[in-house]
């Protein structure tokens, strides 16, 4: 041991290392292909919950019925992604405008659809509903068409009374129809209620012959 | 430049380890060393590290025999062109792991090391275990250890292996080759009282050092620089080298080595 003390070399680097190491090329890849797999779904998740948009909220208290104007209107941002919620974005703005508030809300209260009404007939117009029997309206009537109504006169008073088939029967209305529905009445078995959008001035002939049952529906080329 | 025979005492594991450690730690103003794989028992440094077997101690030794000792290239030219580089570029001459292809080659090599260890490097030399009944065939590793003037005998520092190398130790002191201790793993015996109960020159001692010794049997992990096997190895390799640096004494004539084994 007496030359324990001479040439001891620093702890340099030493002329061995250890063996590389062996890469298993499927286990590697799988890894990778976790790693991508991972961030991929993180980043989508994070991207969804991160989005922002701003949505319509009220600026001040609505009441129900009252027509929606842009000076109610304010905005919020918010994340609609993982929600859930149907918020109006500011971009819809334009449909929102107009529209009847259908229940009563707070200022500070997001918009969604569920609390507005539907839209009110244009100005001039009316919408009617007419209880229609089978065999006065052709079968295939859909929202959009543009019909005639027709008033039709009870033959009771055609063949009792003298004046009768000297007035005609009212002159066509010309309408549009905005829905067809089955009566949700149980007593009602037959016939559909339609609605008709007609000019305001027709309403009161319509509706009254309605009540009687003298209302016929002709399918005729939208104009006319 | 010199030849380091390693051999291990019977029970003491590890000769191999031993070779690399201290060759990946050998001084630097000595060069960079190569490991000789000499082990009758057949070679384990290229199973270790995922080696072929040639280049290496056959390929040299088939060269030898061909062509006689004489190369123009020179000695360590020679030499060179049959190693095998370990990661961190450490040179390995390595062996066959079959004893029967060894057989052969180590003939000729412990005839031809010393000259060609003529060339700028030192050869560290795994001789494999010290044990009596290979060691009467294994003349040519105790030819060779004689032509060295010196080994290190790897021993571990408990009862029985220490009794072992104390029978052999007057037949090897009778090859006249200054005998140097190097402990491998634990032991109850301090080095200095083995070195003064035996009279041997202890130069160091190599902790069991799992994670180490894994890397200088070829698996991967950290580097060794730092660990305690290698910190332990650094003394050791430069007390070797110190008892190098001193002029030895000319080879002497091989003894009746039959008559040495006890």
């Amino acid at each position: 041991m007496s030359n324990l003390h001479l040439a001891t070399p620093p702890e340099s680097a030493s002329r061995l290392r250890p063996r590389p190491r062996r890469i298993r090329i499927p286990l590697a890849l799988l890894g990778l292909l976790l790693v991508v797999a991972c961030a991929l779904g993180f980043g989508t998740i994070l991207t969804q919950a991160g989005q922002q948009h701003q949505v319509l909220v009220l600026s001040h208290r609505v009441d129900a019925g009252d027509v929606i104007t842009a000076s109610d209107l304010g905005l919020a941002t918010v994340s609609t992604g993982t929600s859930g919620i149907a918020f109006i974005t500011a971009s819809q703005e334009s449909t929102v405008i107009g529209r009847p508030a259908a229940v009563a809300m707070p200022a500070g209260a997001p918009l969604i659809a569920a609390d507005l009404g539907s839209i009110p007939p244009p100005p001039g117009q009316a919408v009617v509903a007419v209880l229609i029997k089978p065999g006065d309206a052709p079968p295939s009537l859909a929202p959009g068409a543009a019909v005639w109504v027709v008033i039709t006169t009870p033959e009771t008073q055609s063949t009792g009374g003298a004046s009768s088939p000297a007035t005609p029967a009212t002159a066509p209305v010309a309408a549009t129809v905005t829905a067809v529905d089955t009566p949700s009445d149980t007593a009602i078995t037959q016939g559909v209620i339609v609605s008709l959008s007609l000019p305001a001035s027709d309403v009161q002939t319509v509706t009254t012959a309605a009540a009687a049952g003298n209302v016929s529906l002709a399918l005729v080329p939208p104009g006319s | 430049m010199d030849i380091v025979p390693l051999l291990a005492a019977k029970g003491s594991m590890g000769v191999t380890t031993a070779a690399l450690t201290l060759a990946a730690v050998w001084p630097q103003r000595r060069g960079a060393p190569v490991v000789v794989e000499c082990d009758p028992g057949g070679g384990d440094v290229a199973a270790r590290f995922g080696l072929e077997v040639i280049p290496g101690v056959v390929s040299l030794a088939a060269e030898l025999e061909r062509s006689g000792p004489a190369d123009p290239a020179g000695p360590g030219e020679q030499l060179g062109r049959h190693t095998q580089e370990l990661p961190g570029g450490l040179r390995v001459l390595v062996a066959p792991t079959s004893p029967e292809e060894m057989r052969l080659p180590l003939d000729r090599l412990a005839e031809d090391l010393p000259r060609l260890a003529l060339g700028e490097v030192d050869l560290i030399v795994d001789c494999g275990r010290l044990e009596a009944p290979a060691m009467r065939q294994r003349t040519a590793v105790l030819r060779l250890i004689q032509r060295c003037g010196l080994m290190v005998v790897v021993v571990r520092p408990e009862l029985s292996a220490l009794q072992h190398l104390n029978v052999w130790l007057p037949a090897l002191r009778s090859l006249d080759v200054e005998v140097l201790a190097l402990l491998s793993g634990r032991g109850p015996y301090s080095p200095e009282e083995i070195a003064s109960t035996m009279d041997l020159r202890v130069i160091g001692a190599l902790p069991h050092d799992r994670a180490a010794a894994d890397v200088v049997g070829g698996a991967s992990g950290s580097r060794p620089d730092r660990s305690a096997l290698f910190r332990a190895a650094r003394p050791a390799a430069a007390a070797i080298a110190a008892v190098l640096g001193r002029s030895l004494a000319a080879p002497v004539a091989p003894t009746a080595l039959e008559e040495a084994v006890p």
